[in-house]
């Protein structure tokens, strides 16, 4: 995935240091994407170029390894927007980037239900193109070409399951927090926001309320 | 402009028990246009094909058939309506087990009184149209589910009705056959030019579609025309590039 709306989408909700951002993202999406200093300060310097974020020197607090703030534009912002709003169209980064995407519209002001539909639509436009170029292929000579186009079907239509199954886990989600405050909890040391608050950390929240409960009597 | 359907609202139940199966629907189906519609379970596809059908009371709002309002038909003229203009497919095929492949068929017209010429006539063509010319005389019990939905689509399309509602038609299928029965409907809809309104949970058989309605707690969220928005040129590369 582009490290460039990774770090936009961490830069729209607060200014970060530089070197937080790293660590930022690996706890958004994983250690599979993992990317080295180097290529966080070459893109900041890339978007700070074209005027998509701003730096400005900060009083150094808490041996801070640079003072440098990073804070999102009002074009970084419509530039990140217009990521989130677009689907994912090369069929290679559809894997990475669209989860990315919709991971990071979690936090983000766009609606993750918008993300997930916008896809859903383009999905349906290649499922249409295929079942085009099925119908046009002539069975009695290219059943290869035909059988190719089935496994590129059935590969669309997985990738629209999982947009149905992300769906109902955030409509899940929802219903979670509709039942109840969310309580913040500490996992390695670190808050986690309520949107990163996760069914199973509830529930296993509740598991010790009621464990410590059990005992007391 | 074949169908029409302005602020559509079905509620079942009274009082703290209702539910609102649909919300204000408004949608309109062009002439031979092909539409499907989709949606989470329970959010309204089965009731707006009802409705859009006549098969069910209206809470509020109109159904217009080429113009005209469906919805202060008397009981015995809404029957003569729905075999005239509508050719209904369902998921369970819904034929008469008594009856054979080409009696089902004729079902619609001898209820209309048909002529016996005209009759053999309507239902040789269908029988033949969908592909079971050696089957005519089969109880459905002696036909697989794929033969089975064919004699249905025949049963649909024997009164030549202006639009055909399909709920989820190929849902007890398997994908070959599942295939089949929507190259059918297509093929119909390219021949004779009626309009297709099919639910589907199966973005395959959505596929197919012209323009795609998506449903969602008994209102229309989104929609979709399908066709030209994507470059076939790059999809064919990438997939031909993928074999070698
Ligand atoms: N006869 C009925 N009486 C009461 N409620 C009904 C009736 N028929 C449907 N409903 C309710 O209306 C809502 C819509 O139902 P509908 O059958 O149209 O959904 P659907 O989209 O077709 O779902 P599925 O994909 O599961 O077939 C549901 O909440 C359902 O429970
Ligand atoms: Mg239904």
């Amino acid at each position: 995935m582009s490290v460039k709306y990774g770090i936009l989408a961490i830069l729209s909700r607060r200014p970060f240091h530089g070197y937080e951002l790293r660590q930022e993202l690996e706890a958004e999406l994983g250690s599979n994407w993992s990317v080295n200093y180097g290529q966080i300060y070459s893109t900041l310097d890339r978007l700070e170029r074209d005027g998509l974020v701003i730096q400005s020197d900060t009083v150094a607090v808490n041996d801070a390894p640079d003072r440098k703030l990073y804070t999102i534009t009002p074009a970084g912002q419509d530039e990140l927007n217009k990521w989130f709003l677009n689907p994912v169209t090369k069929i290679d980064n559809l894997r990475d980037e669209f989860y990315a995407k919709v991971v990071l519209s979690l936090t983000s002001n766009v609606s993750t239900e918008d993300v997930l539909q916008i896809q859903r639509k383009a999905e349906l436009q290649k499922l249409h193109e295929l079942t085009r170029l099925k119908e046009e292929a002539d069975p009695a000579i290219e059943l290869p070409w035909i059988m190719q186009i089935d496994l590129a079907i059935l590969h669309t239509e997985a990738t629209m399951q999982w947009l149905n199954m992300c769906e109902a886990r955030l409509r899940k989600l929802k219903d979670i927090y509709k039942q109840g405050p969310s309580v913040k909890v500490k996992r390695d040391g670190r808050e986690i926001r309520p949107a990163g608050d996760t069914a199973a950390d509830i529930t296993k929240r509740e598991e010790k309320q009621t464990a410590r409960d059990f005992r007391r009597r | 402009m074949i169908m029409e359907a302005i602020g559509l609202i079905k509620s079942y139940g009274e009082g703290s028990a209702t539910v609102k199966a649909l919300d204000n629907v408004t949608l309109q189906i062009e002439d031979g246009e092909f539409v499907a519609i989709m949606g989470p379970s329970g959010s309204g596809k089965s009731t707006l094909l009802h409705l859009m059908g006549g098969l069910d009371s209206i809470t509020s709002g109109q159904v217009k058939v080429n113009g005209r309002d469906i919805t202060t038909l008397k009981e015995a003229e809404l029957a003569r309506f729905r075999r005239k203009e509508i050719g209904f497919i369902f998921q369970s095929y819904n034929l008469v087990s008594v009856l054979t492949a080409e009696e089902n068929v004729a079902l619609p017209l001898l209820m209309d009184g048909c002529k016996e010429s005209v009759m053999r006539e309507n239902v040789g063509k269908a029988i033949n149209l969908v592909g079971l010319d050696g089957r005519s005389h089969h109880r459905p019990s002696q036909l697989s589910g794929g033969e089975q939905q064919r004699v249905a689509i025949a049963r649909a399309i024997v009164n030549n009705p202006s639009i055909i509602l399909a709920d989820e038609p190929t849902g007890n299928l398997d994908s070959v056959n599942a295939e089949e029965i929507m190259d059918l409907l297509s093929n119909l809809r390219n021949k004779s030019g009626q309009a297709i309104v099919m639910v589907t949970h199966d973005p395959k058989m959505a596929a197919y579609a012209d323009r795609i309605i998506f449903l969602k707690d008994g209102r229309i969220i989104d929609e979709e025309r399908l066709g030209g928005k994507i470059d076939q040129k790059k999809l064919v590369s990438k997939l031909k590039g993928s074999t070698n």
